[in-house]
């Protein structure tokens, strides 16, 4: 009455199992490589690739009319500086305020004491011109404080927006690519270099972290340019 | 024939050296542009600035620093009137000053030591200090007679007369200034507390009259140094990528393969049994 028995489906499912297994340790693995930090097209540096700046009444200022004195105003060629004070990301939820920051004679980009205030760099371009990079920098974290301002730069993407506050108006920018270059290939040229059109380019820290120097691999760069 | 053909090469490979030279010329330099700050120390005295017949700035009152004003490298007629004087009325000051292109300038609108109103310029040394150290620089610009400067309780500028300037490499952080009368120890300014910011300069104008009791004290921020080169944005890890283990993925991974392996020795004796 013995049947013919019925065909055992174990080695099969062990199969399937196993294989999926396999692909799922290997998928994992990858997932936790340093993931890709480059999203988007660097905007061209031709005067002819991108917009002017414009500019737009800051929602924190007064509805009235800027008077036309105010930032950056051209009289006879000459242009005030628009001074950055505040940096908004809403999509990666920054509001932090912004200082001048100079560059030390070893070449390193100054950069605020607190990881909560992010720096400009007052020697290249701000907002409102019609060329060059203006360049922030601010802490992706500090040992001794904790994450700064722009500890989650890297997660921002292309179109996400970006306000700066100068002169007494917002400036409003649209992120066109995210890169991470490790420090010691930091293009300095491309990411500080200004004979470009207005763009935005945003700087901090990520990448693998060395425990010995207290310092991370990689530089992340955000651009973005003038909507 | 070769000759000629080397010359074209050798003429390419120097055009194609200038080329990459020119694009490494600092920012500011290299756009032809020169930045002018314009600080007002005359008391009592509002005004209207023109450049070149333009009139760059309006109601411009004592104890004001300027934004950083960008403009082309050259020669500019500069004219101080009274606020609201006609453009064609005599001037309080007058004076053409070259702004040579990539130069940091400051022109101070100022009283003498006599207490006469002048036009200074000064200009800013944007050359680079070692790392997490500023600039300090003191500019006496008021009517007043010679001044020390102390820092703390150090004495850190000697007999600076009106006109003059000294400059300090001074660590990041805060100073206590306080001026004095040349060789007195009696404050006349301070002491106050002045912030220095690796990187920058910080210029503190004296300002004002001490007969006229107006002395009082403005400060400027410059950054130093050229086009960076790095940045150290972070010194706490908690933004690092992971390490990555291997370790724990390859052994499921060697795991799934083994079970994959056995699974399919199963089938192929089921089926041999078949």
């Amino acid at each position: 009455m013995l049947g013919r028995p019925k065909p055992a489906r174990w080695p099969a499912a062990a199969v399937i199992t196993g294989l999926v297994l396999a692909g799922a340790a290997t998928a994992g693995y990858a997932a936790t490589r340093p993931p890709g930090h480059d999203f988007g097209v660097i905007p061209a540096a031709s005067a002819a690739a991108a917009p002017a700046g414009r500019a737009v009444q800051a929602t924190r200022t007064p509805a009235t009319r800027t008077p036309a004195t105010r930032t950056p105003a051209t009289r006879a060629g000459i242009t005030v500086t628009a001074v950055p004070v505040r940096l908004r990301i809403a999509a990666i939820g920054v509001s932090a305020p912004v200082v001048p920051v100079g560059v030390a004679a070893d070449g390193t980009l100054g950069i605020p004491d607190s990881p909560s205030v992010v720096g400009w760099w007052a020697g290249g371009s701000s907002p409102g011109r019609t060329s060059g990079a203006t360049v922030l920098v601010g802490h992706v974290d500090s040992s001794a404080l904790g994450p700064g301002a722009l500890f989650r730069l890297q997660q921002l993407r292309p179109g996400a927006a970006v306000t700066l506050i100068a002169g007494g108006r917002a400036w409003h920018y649209a992120v066109r690519a995210v890169r991470a270059y490790a420090k010691a290939g930091l293009p300095s040229a491309a990411v500080f270099g200004q004979r470009v059109t207005s763009r935005l380019v945003i700087i901090t820290c990520g990448g693998q972290f060395d425990a010995v120097t207290g310092h991370y691999r990689d530089n992340i760069v955000v651009y973005a340019v003038p909507t | 024939m070769r000759l000629p053909k080397l010359g074209i090469w050798m003429a390419a490979a120097t055009v194609g050296l200038a080329a990459g030279s020119a694009a490494a010329v600092p920012a500011v330099a290299a756009t032809g542009t020169a930045t002018v700050t314009v600080v007002h120390g005359i008391p009592n005295t509002p005004v209207d600035v023109y450049a070149n017949g333009k009139k760059i700035l309006s109601g411009f009152t004592f104890k004001t620093v300027t934004s950083p004003l960008s403009l082309p490298a050259g020669s500019y007629a500069i004219a101080v009137r009274k606020a609201g004087a006609a453009v064609g009325s005599a001037p309080i000051l007058a004076a053409t000053e070259q702004v040579p292109a990539g130069a940091s300038v400051t022109i101070v609108a100022r009283l003498t030591a006599a207490g006469k109103p002048a036009l200074t310029p000064f200009v800013n040394d944007t050359s680079a200090v070692g790392s997490g150290k500023g600039r300090l620089v003191v500019r006496h610009t008021a009517a007043a007679p010679a001044v020390d400067v102390y820092a703390g309780t150090a004495k850190v500028i000697s007999g600076l007369a009106s006109g003059q300037q000294q400059a300090l490499a001074v660590p990041a952080g805060a100073v206590s200034a306080k001026v004095t009368l040349a060789g007195q120890t009696a404050a006349v300014l301070g002491p106050v507390s002045v912030p220095v910011t690796a990187g920058m300069a910080t210029v503190v104008y004296a300002i004002g009259s001490a007969s006229g009791h107006t002395l009082t004290a403005v400060t400027q921020r410059y950054p130093l140094g050229g086009m960076p080169s790095a940045a150290q944005a972070g010194s706490g890890g908690l933004g690092a990528d992971p390490a990555s283990p291997a370790w724990p993925f390859a052994l499921a991974a060697t795991a799934g393969l083994l079970l994959a392996m056995a699974g399919a020795a199963g089938m192929v004796r089921r089926r041999r049994a078949c």
